[in-house]
């Protein structure tokens, strides 16, 4: 587990660009890279990339940085990243003496606990960076909300609780914006359909990147104290869900539609308290009866794919 | 009146107080942990003493905003634990700006209350463990 293999997958070319400026600076962003805070890249309060940074650091070209030499940004984030190089070294340590003193089996078990271990820690970091829309909870006149991945989390699990049944990808919007989308002609949502169709397979444009973001949306007043901040809509209104789901040919898709419907609706009223007005419900994908875990969700063949 | 030194104290006591506060509440896992910043370097350099909670004055308004980012444990109604961590928000900032402000420690009632008029807390779940 080592924390260089958990980087993301960046642009593999090389960090060495060419002319004057690459000469002084190996990670400056050039004109490849200035995109980078379109795409989604971390930027350092200097501007840098900081995956570039990992990256060039990775490369053992950071101390070669002229810029990253006398940054405090730069250096703090390199200072920070070595700890938790440290700290995953530390582990693997661990990991390997626990491998001496213990069987096989054991050995097996102990990995795929700390692969869930840094599995989850590494979802609360990308629920960090990338935490999503926020959406309302409870009362109108209420100023609480919660980020649409914690949600989605709540609503896939209580869907996976049917026996046979495995849930996958799980969206959440306003339903007042889905509306307002929906009635504009030109750009309706492609994910949006009625929820009485909900045992339609949806079509493959059906992603994070559909017409939904291109709803207007406003920082709530208190995110932009914080480096991540969230974006979300100013409606307070109850919400569409989005689910899809895979089940074994135990289900009829009426009779799993309608049984997911219930276990959601319940989920949103008694776990979370959020007001749900539609849940559309999607079957995707058939599962085989051998990972069909009488007592909900999958087995353990299963749970290594559950999102896709 | 407060200047901007007396001000930037008093943000930190709130934010401690409020955070000592939401984390007491029976279904607070933990404050927002701020891996995020971690993993930027922005740590060292943070002026907000707790990931989590953020205070600030917001001149025009007059106001204290506060906003706390929370992560909840499983088994607990979400909106009930926000509600409980508004309220606990509530007190503590109340007590603090009523003790610290332009209040004296031994503030009334009356003057409490004048206080929890000028604060606006916003509390978001951002994950469940």
């Amino acid at each position: 587990m080592a924390m260089k293999r958990n980087r993301p997958s960046w642009d593999g070319g090389p960090v060495h660009e060419g002319g004057q400026g690459a000469a002084e600076s190996p990670i400056r962003e050039g004109d490849r890279f200035m995109d980078g805070d379109v795409n989604g890249d971390e930027l350092l309060p200097c501007g840098r990339s900081l995956a570039l940074l990992w990256q060039a650091w990775d490369a053992e070209q950071a101390d070669s940085d002229l810029h990253v030499a006398g940054c405090p940004h730069c250096a703090a984030a390199l200072d920070r990243l070595q700890a938790l190089q440290d700290l995953v070294a530390a582990d693997e340590t661990a990991d390997r003496d626990f491998e001496a003193a213990a069987g096989r089996s054991d050995n097996e078990a102990f990995g795929s606990r700390v692969e869930s271990v840094t599995a989850r820690v590494m979802d609360v970091v990308r629920l960090e960076l990338r935490p999503g829309r926020t959406l309302p909870l409870g009362e109108p006149e209420e100023d609480a909300w919660i980020v649409e991945a914690a949600l989605a989390k709540l609503l896939r699990k209580a869907a996976d609780a049917l026996p046979g049944v495995r849930a996958g990808s799980c969206r959440i919007r306003p339903a007042a914006r889905q509306d307002a989308a929906f009635d504009d002609s030109d750009s309706p949502p492609s994910w949006h359909r009625d929820a009485t169709h909900s045992s339609e397979t949806p079509n493959g444009s059906a992603d994070e990147s559909g017409a939904l973001d291109t709803v207007p949306t406003r920082a709530v007043g208190g995110a932009p104290f914080f480096q991540a901040p969230m974006v979300i809509t100013p409606d307070r209104g109850p919400v569409d869900v989005y689910l899809e789901v895979a089940a074994t040919l135990s289900w009829t898709v009426p009779e799993l539609a309608r049984s997911v419907r219930e276990r959601v609706t319940t989920a949103a009223d008694e776990t979370v308290g959020i007001r749900v007005r539609a849940i559309d419900v999607s079957v995707v994908d058939v599962l085989d009866d051998e990972f069909a875990d009488p007592l909900g969700g999958v087995g353990p063949a299963g749970e290594r794919s559950h999102r896709w | 009146m407060v200047n901007a030194a007396g001000r930037r104290e008093l943000a930190g006591n709130l934010t401690r107080a409020i955070a000592d506060a939401v984390v007491a509440i029976d279904g607070v896992a933990f404050l927002r942990p701020g891996f995020a910043d971690v993993v930027r370097g922005v740590g060292r350099r943070s002026t907000h003493p707790v990931s989590g909670v953020r205070v600030a004055y917001e001149a025009e308004s007059e106001q204290w905003r506060i906003t706390v980012q929370l992560v909840t444990g499983q088994g607990h109604r979400a909106l009930d634990v926000t509600r409980a961590v508004r309220a606990a928000a509530t007190s503590a900032a109340t007590k603090v700006l009523s003790s610290q402000l332009e209040h004296p420690p031994t503030a009334t009632g009356e003057q409490q209350s004048d206080a929890g008029r000028s604060l606006s807390v916003t509390v978001t779940v951002t994950g469940v463990v």
